[in-house]
Formats: structure tokens, sequence, C-alpha cells
């Protein structure tokens, strides 16, 4: 894993010191960025020692997670509710079917049009593609479940209610959380697009900023953060997943 | 273990039973007249040619789905007919071909499955009936932290039978438990179940293909005719018990074996020419 990463800075190095392309000298060598990030009097006013950096990081971690937590809180019930009744999944699925093709930065003028303040569209379209991710997840799980513990759950006397808390939700579980992953990296990305069109702080807001004012070091600084913090994100929800599933954990540690 | 009068429990009495699936008009007959009584505490083993309805026998029986012609009696009460699907529950449990554990429970979860959600016993209570009954039926307790994928299908198998008999149920619903064993393994579930049933002598009703595993383990071998099903002949299996392997080469066990061996292979010869036809 060190390799790959020596190997991608090296690569970063090679591109900006030898590729004789002219736009390709301007860009900040790995040093350069790093050296940038580190310092206490950071160039260009952004680096770990400055409040600002993390007022960006602040926002957009905001963002991101409530619109995924809105996500989970509607995507889940929507989808168990779509695997569970044949109706109810033809006519949600017919109006996820057609807004889910609309790309979610197409979302955001009308977003704001509609929504009260920037803040609250940044996190709509933010939400919108992480529900459809958790919706359509939940419900392939929901389906991909075997009808006989369903069947069996019956059999040994479990009510409407007990099948879908110890057989469909758990059941659905390794997919819901498939579909979280996804849910997540979905929103980062859609975050960081949303930021650079209208908000006054996040990370995607610092690098159009820093790009109106032809500032790379910063423009890669906020790249990177947004990188680490998408991948701390994915690493809690696989954590968060591991010890809700750890059936899945021992049947794989077990060498049988 | 068994409760008081359970002996007495489990008498299946399946009366003219018919079944026609009518997804899009074309009618497909699964059951036609189908006819046949099990004491209580009998182990009765059906066999018949692949799609011959015995499945569809038995999910009838679970509750799964609905008669449409003719009645069954559970215990001399009206139980299914034309009006009455009975929903599945505890007294009827099925044992499922593919094997139907909860993978995110441990065993003994899964085997406490049945007295907690029907309320019948306290949690603790039932954790101690059933590292017993586990322990009773081949030393199972020993897995009762384990995961069912951690297990072997033969153990997973075990595990499944003492989650059904947890809930003393009136019949006990087999639905070729042992279809996906090889035949080493097959022996084995073979001499386990007998143990079993020697230990909690419930009404068996045994789906399965296979003749020979039928009449080891059965009182009663029912043969079902190919599509639409019914009994064509019932046959009485005077082999005592315990069964043991020994008597798999005795004359008694040879000329049911043949009875069997030919009627079904009647049947099937049936389905398969009317395949050809159907096709030509």
């Amino acid at each position: 894993m060190l390799t790959g990463y020596a190997l991608a800075l090296a690569v970063w190095y090679a591109s900006v010191k030898w590729v004789p392309l002219k736009a390709f000298t301007r860009m900040p060598d790995p040093w350069g960025v790093i050296h940038e990030w580190l310092s206490p009097q950071p160039a260009y006013g952004i680096s770990i020692f400055s409040a600002a950096y993390y007022k960006h990081i602040f926002a957009s971690t905001l963002r991101a997670w409530a619109a995924f937590a809105l996500a989970v809180g509607c995507g889940i019930p929507l989808g168990i509710l779509m695997g569970w009744s044949r109706r109810f999944n033809a006519y949600a699925s017919a109006l996820v079917g057609l807004l889910r093709p609309v790309p979610p930065l197409a979302w955001v003028p009308l977003a704001i049009l509609l929504l009260p303040g920037v803040e609250v569209a940044v996190v709509f379209v933010t939400f919108l593609v992480a529900f459809f991710a958790t919706t359509l997840n939940t419900l392939v799980g929901v389906q991909s479940i075997d009808p006989d513990h369903i069947r069996a759950a019956r059999c040994l006397g479990a009510s409407g209610r007990d099948v879908l808390l110890d057989v469909i939700i758990p059941g659905a579980l390794p997919q819901i959380f498939t579909g979280l992953q996804i849910a997540m990296g979905a929103a980062w990305f859609s975050l960081a697009a949303g930021e650079m069109i209208a908000a006054q702080y996040g990370l995607g807001f610092l690098i159009m900023d820093a790009y109106s004012l032809i500032q790379y070091p910063t423009i890669v600084i906020a790249m990177g953060t947004l990188g680490l913090m998408g991948f701390i994100s994915s690493a809690v929800i696989r954590e968060v997943g591991n010890r809700l599933m750890r059936w899945r954990l021992e049947t794989m540690g077990v060498a049988r | 273990m068994t409760a008081p009068g359970s002996e007495l429990r489990g008498g299946l009495s399946i009366r003219r039973a018919g079944k026609t699936y009518d997804p899009r008009g074309a009618a497909v007959v699964a059951l036609d007249e189908c006819s046949l009584n099990v004491a209580p505490g009998e182990f009765a083993a059906i066999v018949g040619p692949s799609g011959c309805g015995k499945s569809t026998l038995l999910n009838i029986i679970a509750g799964f789905d609905g008669l449409t012609d003719g009645e069954i009696l559970l215990d001399g009460k009206p139980f299914a007919n034309r009006d009455l699907s009975p929903p599945p529950g505890p007294d009827r449990v099925v044992v499922f071909q593919n094997g139907a554990l909860f993978p995110w429970m441990n065993v003994l979860d899964n085997v406490i499955y049945g007295p907690t959600r029907q309320r019948v016993l306290p949690v603790d209570d039932a954790r101690k009936k059933a590292m017993e009954m586990l322990r009773v039926c081949g030393g199972l307790h020993t897995a009762a932290e384990r995961f069912p994928t951690q297990l072997s299908s033969g153990m997973q198998r075990r595990v499944e039978i003492v989650r059904a008999l947890m809930n003393e149920p009136a019949v006990l619903l087999l639905d070729e438990p042992f279809r996906a064993m090889d035949t080493v393994s097959k022996t084995v579930m073979h001499r386990h179940l007998l143990d079993v049933h020697a230990l909690y002598p419930k009404t068996v009703l045994f789906i399965t293909h296979d003749l020979e595993e039928a009449i080891y383990l059965a009182d009663t071998v029912y043969v079902m005719t190919t599509r639409p099903g019914h009994i064509k002949r019932a046959l009485r299996v005077n082999l005592p018990r315990p069964r043991t392997l020994d008597m798999l080469a005795s004359q008694a066990y040879l000329d049911l074996k043949r009875q069997v061996a030919e009627d079904v292979h009647e049947e099937a010869k049936k389905a398969f020419e009317r395949g050809e036809r159907e096709l030509a």
C-alpha cells in the first residue's frame, strides 16, 4: 500500500517536472503543496494552521453528513417499503426512474430558487444522489432475501413486525451498507460541485475561490482534503457496518 | 421433554385435495383427488417424480399456499379447504430443502426464535430448553455460539430440525432436506433423523424422490403419480424399529424397493413421454 502512495507521488512529481507541456510547469510539485499545507505562515492563507481551513472543512463535513443522514432516514424506509409491497414499488419506481437520471447539478438552479437559502439548496442537491443510491440498494437488498427465510420465520410464529425486524432488515443489511458507501461517495461528489456553484464556505468553494485567484497550492490542498474526508467517511460507514454484521465477519474469518 | 398428550396430536387427513394454478388462463393442475391419512406420530414419506406436486402438497399444509378443491383435516378439525387457508404456524414447521437458518443469528438464537417470538417461553427458559435439545440431538450444544455458515451443511440441517422441534409441532414437514448432500453425509443424517424421531415422536411428512431413503426412514411410503398428482400407492414399511443399516440388505427391504421403484418408474416414464409429446 505504501508503495502505491509513493508511486502516485512519483507520477505527480514526474508529470510536473518532465512533461513538456507549458500548463503543467505552473503546477506545484508534491513538496511545494505539502510545504504550503504544513506551513504556519502559508503563502496563500490556507494550511493546517489557519482557522479558515477548518471552517471550510467543518462546513463541508456538516453538509455531507446532514445530507447523508437525511438520505439514510428517507431512503432505507422507502427502499424497504418498495421491496415489501409490489404495488407501492410500481408507483415509486416510476417516480424514481424518472428523477434519478437527472444529473444532480441540474437541480442546483431550481433548488436555489425554490428552497429558503443557498445552504439548504446545496444540502438538498447532496441529499438527492445519496438518497437514490440508498433507496435502490435497499430495494435490491430486500428483493434478494431468500423467501424461505421469510417462510421459516412465519412457521416459527413471527408476526409481520417480527419478520420486518428479524428477517427483512438484517437480510438486506449487507446490500444496504453497499448502498451507503455509494451514497457517501456520491454525496461528497455532488457536494463539492454544489459548493463550487453556490456557497460561501466549504472545500468546493475553496477550490473555486483559489481558482479565481490562481492559487495552485490551495486548489490542491482543498482537493486532497476532499479526498481525505471522503476516505474517512467511507471508513466510518464500513466500521459501523462491520459492527452490525458481525456474523459476516465471523463467517469469513473462520477457515473451514 | 415431550408434552403430555402429544402422542395423540398430528393426525393428518387429506381428502380429495385439488390444486389448480391458473395465473393467466393456462390452468395447471398440480394436485387432483389427492387423498391420504397420516396417523399421529407416523413417519410418512411421499415419493414421486420431479414436478408431481409433492412440494405443492407440503406448501398447502404449511400454509404457504391454498387448496382449490377438497379438504385437509388436522386432528379431525377442518383445517384447509377452498375457503379456508391457514396461515403458517408453529404447529406445522417446515425444514427447507436448501436450509433456512437465519445466517445473522447464532445457533442458539435461531433455535429459541420460535418460542420467544410466540412468547410461550421466557428467553432464559427457552435457552435452557434449547441447550438441552441441542445436546440430546447429537451434541450440537457445543456449537451454540457459532453462526450457521460456520457449520457444515449436515450440522445446519440438524440445527434446523431442533429449531423446528422447539415449537413442539403437531406435524414436522421435511421438504427434501437432504437433497443436496452426498451419499455418505446422507447416511449419517438418516441415522440422526431416526434417532431424533425416536426421541421426539412427532408426525413427520417427508418429501423426497429418493426411494431408498423413503423406505429406510418411513412407516408408510406414499407414491405419487405424475401431474396432476394423487396417491398411486401406499406401502406400509414393515421393517422393525430401530432401523439399522443391515436392513438395507434384507429381503423385506428389497421387495419394498422393487415395488416402489416400479411404481415411480412408471410415473416418471409417463412424465417423460408426455414431455416429449408436448415438445413435438
